[in-house]
């Protein structure tokens, strides 16, 4: 990963320059931040699940 | 000479180029600032909510409140830009629009990052998701203090990231087919936005049911009041602010390789459209819902709901109503309000903020008020022969949008609510949500009450 040029100069540099540009951790980085989305509403879930069992308790 | 023309010609050129770069820098920074303007809508939800809530269940409805536009982000970016291009055509992207889609939005691709040969996409994402989550934001209040926090996540996203960008696709894109069969008009989103969450809303609470107390056993309604009318009032008031970039963020700008014209704003469908006719607009729509709601109420939560209401009722038409004509529809709008959610109400149906009214009903309105007073406009840029606003389109599209908004919004809350996951327990309701599960309190040394006259 890191820079997607190694020119060493931004002159000439032209279109898009992310990080992970045209390499498959684009699609990695994709799925990790879908998976942290469906954790914490996992999480989530299960927080507000065992609020209530407390309360019946 | 000919090294003189060469020189003119060289300096023409850059300041073609100087040119250039200045109105696609002003573009960009047009829309950009958009983003921060609709933001100011949540801020307003967000107080508007929590001041409709009880002292009990004040920061559940925030933290709600707040997920929502949080999981509208993403998910806007997984997949929400990609359905706005993919579903022009209907039900199912063809594969010319997922084609169309793969080039505009495709999230695993280099359109969807940072690119110095790109200025536009991701300001348009970032106005769009805006429009995402106000929508979103919509249903947010009327489920206030009985839905459970993740399973109405996801209904928003469904809301937000789907619903309603499939009926923006239809009815709010020049290449929609409600637009180009129909001549569909909805400059600022009556129908693929307010009435999509009103009617999602509408779904939602018949599978949610009223709040404990709501209801007495002979069917009468109890006011449920929130702990703070004072700080709904200036929620709704800072969505007012928020709609000026909401509203913005409906012009195409003009000059750039995607705009319409060269020199003058345009609406989304091409049509020609100026600022200056929407301040007269939005300004009219705003007092006339406020007048309208204050003759029929005195009541100050429903004259700040008329003003939204009122810019809801002029907003299909912004760009052509007659300024005193865009009054008197957002005084109607403003009117008939409270009797319409009075009547939701009778049928048993708990609105908490009224939403179901306002954005639903007044959507309504808005979008048939352009086929009643203003049919015969060309809908889309284009020599004659396109489609034309009409009363039937219009009514079309209502239909169209009443059915994206309500159907998923009921069946997938039926769902939730087999499943029994759609409700807080029913212990939590009485004793609060916020002492339940929230991990600090909104008010932890209480409001002290009005000191009594000195004699």
């Amino acid at each position: 990963m890191g820079a997607p040029f190694d020119t060493g100069t931004w002159t000439g540099v032209k279109g898009a320059y992310y990080v992970a540009l045209n390499s498959q951790m684009e699609v990695v980085w994709l799925l990790v931040s879908v998976a942290y989305c469906l954790v914490a509403l996992w999480v989530g879930s299960k927080h507000e699940t065992d609020a209530y069992k407390k309360l019946n308790d | 000479m000919e090294e003189q023309l060469a020189k003119l010609a060289a300096e023409v050129a850059a300041l073609k180029a100087t040119s250039a770069s200045s109105i696609t820098i002003s573009a960009e920074v047009f829309y950009y600032l958009t983003i921060p303007l609709m933001v100011l809508i949540h801020v307003g939800f967000l107080g508007y909510e929590m001041g409709a809530s009880r002292t009990k269940n004040v920061l559940a409805s925030g933290i709600k409140n707040i997920l929502a536009f949080a999981f509208i982000v993403p998910t806007f970016y997984y997949f929400g830009w990609f359905t706005y291009w993919a579903f022009t055509d209907g039900l199912l992207p063809t594969a010319e629009t997922w084609k169309t889609a793969m080039t505009y939005a495709n999230p695993f691709g280099e359109v969807m990052g940072p690119s110095l040969a790109d200025n536009s996409t991701g300001v348009f994402w970032g106005a769009f998701t805006l429009f995402a989550a106000t929508t979103a934001s919509i249903m947010s209040g009327s489920v206030i203090e009985r839905i459970r926090v993740v399973p109405f996540v996801i209904l928003a996203v469904i809301l937000g990231s789907f619903a309603w960008v499939v009926a923006a696709a239809w009815g709010w894109s020049a290449s929609g087919w409600l637009v180009t069969k129909w001549g569909y008009h909805d400059f600022g989103a009556a129908g693929v936005v307010h009435m999509i969450s009103g009617f999602f809303a509408l779904g939602v609470l018949i599978n949610l049911g009223p709040r404990i107390g709501k209801f007495n056993a002979d069917g009468s309604a109890n006011r449920i009041a929130g702990h703070n009318m004072p700080l709904t009032l200036i929620g709704l008031m800072l969505i007012i602010v928020g709609f000026w970039g909401f509203l913005m963020a409906c012009v195409i700008y003009p000059g750039e390789s995607w705009s319409w014209f060269p020199t003058e704003f345009a609406t989304i469908y091409g049509t020609p459209v100026t600022l200056s006719a929407l301040s007269f607009n939005i300004l009219m729509g705003f007092a006339g819902g406020i007048i309208g709601a204050w003759m029929v109420t005195r009541d100050p939560f429903w004259m700040m709901s008329g003003a939204l209401g009122g810019i809801i009722s002029v907003a299909a038409g912004l760009d052509l109503w007659w300024p005193p004509l865009a009054f008197v529809i957002a005084f109607a709008g403003g009117v008939i309000m409270p009797y319409a959610a009075r009547f939701i109400e009778k049928m048993g149906i708990d609105d908490a903020v009224g939403a179901v009214t306002v954005h639903g009903v007044l959507g309504i309105w808005g979008v048939m008020a352009v086929g009643i007073f203003a049919s015969g406009y060309p809908a889309l840029q284009g020599d004659a022969g396109v489609a034309v606003t009409s009363f039937m389109g219009q009514f079309v599209g209502m239909i169209c949008m009443a059915l994206v908004g309500f159907v998923p919004g009921y069946l997938i809350s039926l769902i939730m609510k087999m499943m029994s996951v759609l409700r807080v327990d029913e212990k939590a309701e009485i004793a609060g949500l916020d002492p339940t599960k929230v991990p600090v309190a909104a008010y932890p040394e209480g409001i002290p009450a009005s000191a009594e006259p000195t004699e």
